[in-house]
């Protein structure tokens, strides 16, 4: 038993050399080799805004004006509400421009924060697109590009309806009823078109070009419905890849770039798919209940935030572009927004406007 | 036998000519397809009617359904409201306007008079308008509806309200036809100002129709025997981003030029007496003509 006890005690003394050992080669490592923790995202509430019939004489420069449901408004570069009042006839806002359609002048009034900056003659609803004025026709027949100036840049007729357009700083993708999509250039003049086949039925639902012009997505066709990616190859743009949906949603579904152009993603049957348009055969999907709509890329991060829809029912999510579900903020609302300004995010639900820093430590 | 068969094939080229359903049994037709309004042209019908729900023209697949005020994504607006357009197996695409249609992934398809979709009618209170159009998914053109839906009915014969001649490079000095029958030898621009006339049947709470100009269907001119311009407003096709009248090399804005008033083109007025006759009609087939005496002098 002694003997025992005795090989005990230098086991023990053995062990506790060990651990010392240990304990200093792992402080060692930490204080030679030190490896930075991983950044952890938080979105902190900061400010909520009833919309409630606010009229300042003068509009700080530098704000963004919005549009929510029944209102329309302008914020100032603090997030403080200066102008909120009803909104007006098709009435759209980008940053510091907002445009809207006069019916009793029967023409296209566009205002920045001093005032009114120019007016266009005629019967056409406003839409801006990549920070560039378009109108649409009465009828989504027709569309016009305007310069910064109210200069009329091009003008175009459709034999069909126009179902689905998106521009960068130098194209304009038109998708329409008939299942052709057509590209313009700066000028307007045609710099190519595509019509996708391989589905029972003719139709685009969605189009979106890249920031730098690189490739298109399409969402297009019934019986299958079809995710392309186009590519320019040459002077034209070219399908690259193509792949059938399952499912068969007859109305225009989220689809786009996010992060500069470096993620496509667009609507599968179970949710929200992200993809490096370079390498569209690879996909994550991030489960979504409902629609995903208003997809924004939150400041300083790669991460996307978006409200998920259904019915009245809707929630605030925020995803990485891998998959990962870092947050959901569930609330009830008809009507949404989703802005960002600087490092805020701006919720829109109904009658109240959300104001929440993004922070990352 | 050969004249059966062919009074077969015509009647059933006739029936299939019309094989479509209004979108409900009152529509009348307030605008027509072609007619230009504060300077814009409409590229279908617009009709209106007392029915608090619109029903689908024919069998046809769901192609697209729009409503706008579910949709976030593509969002573009327009004064159709909520639309839903419908695939037909003849190749048509038909697209009725101003409704609120069922928002299902899962309705794929409709039956002829099958509702798409309530209107914004209050019963006894007020109707509703709406835009239909037609689109021939082969051809790739826009379809005057009223040669698939339903002859509507029309008893007024179109109208001549103007006859115009504008001399060659010079559109503020034009004359009218109708005040003067001499014009100098060489070329001049026919212009026509017409309309139809149309008394609508008592809307909803209303003791009388309101009366209402609808645009012609087409025009015919003749100089001197000779036809010098012919067009029916039969469908519209895209070239180079503007519409044209199928058949014609003028792009539409260009022959029809102000609302109600047409672009015949240049004729050449010669020394002497020359005969310009002008006919317009409606889709109905009524039609008006005019003669012109114009002398030519140096």
């Amino acid at each position: 038993m002694g003997l025992l006890r005795e090989s005990s005690s230098r086991d023990r003394q053995l062990v506790l050399v060990y651990a010392l050992v240990a304990v200093l080669f792992v402080v060692l490592y930490v204080v030679l080799f030190p490896r930075p923790l991983p950044a952890e995202f938080t979105l902190v509430p900061s400010q909520a805004l009833p919309l409630t019939e606010v009229k300042a004489d003068k509009l700080s420069p530098g704000g963004s004006f919005f549009v929510l449901g029944g209102w329309e408004g302008y914020w100032n570069t603090q997030g403080d509400l200066e102008r909120v009042t009803a909104r007006r006839a098709q009435s759209t806002a980008f940053g510091d421009k907002i445009a809207w359609y006069d019916a009793t002048k029967g023409q296209l009034v566009v205002e920045g924060p001093q005032g009114m900056l120019f007016t266009v003659p005629g019967e056409q609803y406003p839409v801006w697109s990549a920070g560039r004025l378009f109108t649409v026709d009465e009828n989504r027949m027709g569309l016009k590009a305007y310069s910064s100036e109210g200069r009329l840049q091009w003008s175009k007729h459709f034999a069909s309806l126009v179902t689905a357009f998106d521009t960068s700083s130098n194209l304009t993708v038109v998708g329409t009823l008939d299942g052709r999509v057509q590209i313009f250039g700066p000028t307007g003049a045609p710099s190519g078109g595509f019509q996708p086949g391989g589905s029972r039925l003719s139709v685009i639902y969605n189009v979106a070009v890249a920031p730098r012009d690189g490739a298109i997505l399409v969402l297009a066709g019934l019986d299958p419905k079809r995710f392309l990616v186009l590519e320019r190859g040459g002077s034209e743009f070219r399908p690259v890849f193509h792949k059938p949906l399952m499912e068969n949603r007859p109305w225009p579904t989220p689809l786009g770039f996010l992060n500069g152009g470096r993620v496509a993603y667009y609507q599968t049957e179970k949710g929200l798919a992200f993809l490096d348009p370079k390498q569209p055969d690879h996909e994550v999907v991030s489960v979504v209940k409902g629609s995903p709509v208003l997809l924004k890329a939150l400041p300083g991060t790669d991460l996307i935030s978006f409200i998920e829809r259904d019915g009245d029912r809707a929630a605030l999510r925020v995803v990485s572009p891998r998959g990962a579900s870092l947050l959901t903020l569930p609330f009830s609302a008809r009507d949404l927004l989703l802005e960002r300004e600087g490092q805020s995010l701006f919720l829109g639900a109904d009658q109240t406007l959300l104001k929440l820093e993004v922070r990352i430590q | 036998m050969k004249p059966f068969f062919a009074l077969l094939w015509a009647f059933s080229a006739l029936s299939s000519a019309w094989a479509y359903d209004w979108p409900a049994p009152d529509m009348q037709v307030i605008r027509t397809f072609g007619q230009k309004t504060q300077g814009a042209v409409l590229p279908g019908v617009e009709v209106q009617t007392l029915s608090p729900v619109l029903a689908a023209p024919e069998n046809g697949d769901v192609l697209f359904v729009f409503q706008p005020a579910s949709q976030e994504v593509q969002n573009l607006p327009s004064s159709l409201g909520g639309f839903i357009a419908l695939s037909h197996d003849d190749n048509l695409r038909t697209v009725t306007t101003r409704i609120d249609p069922a928002v299902d992934a899962n309705k794929r398809s409709y039956r002829r008079g099958e509702p798409l979709g309530p209107t914004e009618v209050q019963p006894g209170v007020s109707e509703s308008r709406h835009r239909l159009f037609v689109f021939d998914q082969q051809l790739g053109e826009l379809v005057n509806p009223l040669l698939v839906y339903p002859q509507v009915t029309d008893g007024k014969a179109p109208l001549f309200y103007d006859v115009r001649a504008y001399p060659e490079g010079g559109l503020g000095t034009s004359v009218s036809l109708f005040g003067q029958g001499t014009l100098a030898v060489g070329y001049w621009t026919i212009h026509v100002v017409v309309s139809d006339p149309v008394t609508l049947v008592p809307a909803a709470g209303k003791e009388r129709g309101v009366e209402g100009q609808r645009g012609v269907y087409g025009i015919e001119a003749y100089l001197n025997g000779g036809e010098v311009f012919n067009t029916n407003l039969d469908s519209i096709q895209e070239k180079a981003g503007r519409w044209q009248i199928k058949g014609m090399q003028a792009f539409l804005d260009d022959v029809l030029v102000q609302d109600q008033e047409w672009n015949l083109g240049q004729v050449f007025i010669n020394q002497g007496t020359n005969i310009l006759e002008v006919v317009i009609k409606d889709f109905k087939g009524n039609q008006t003509g005019k003669t012109f005496r114009v002398l030519g002098t140096r």
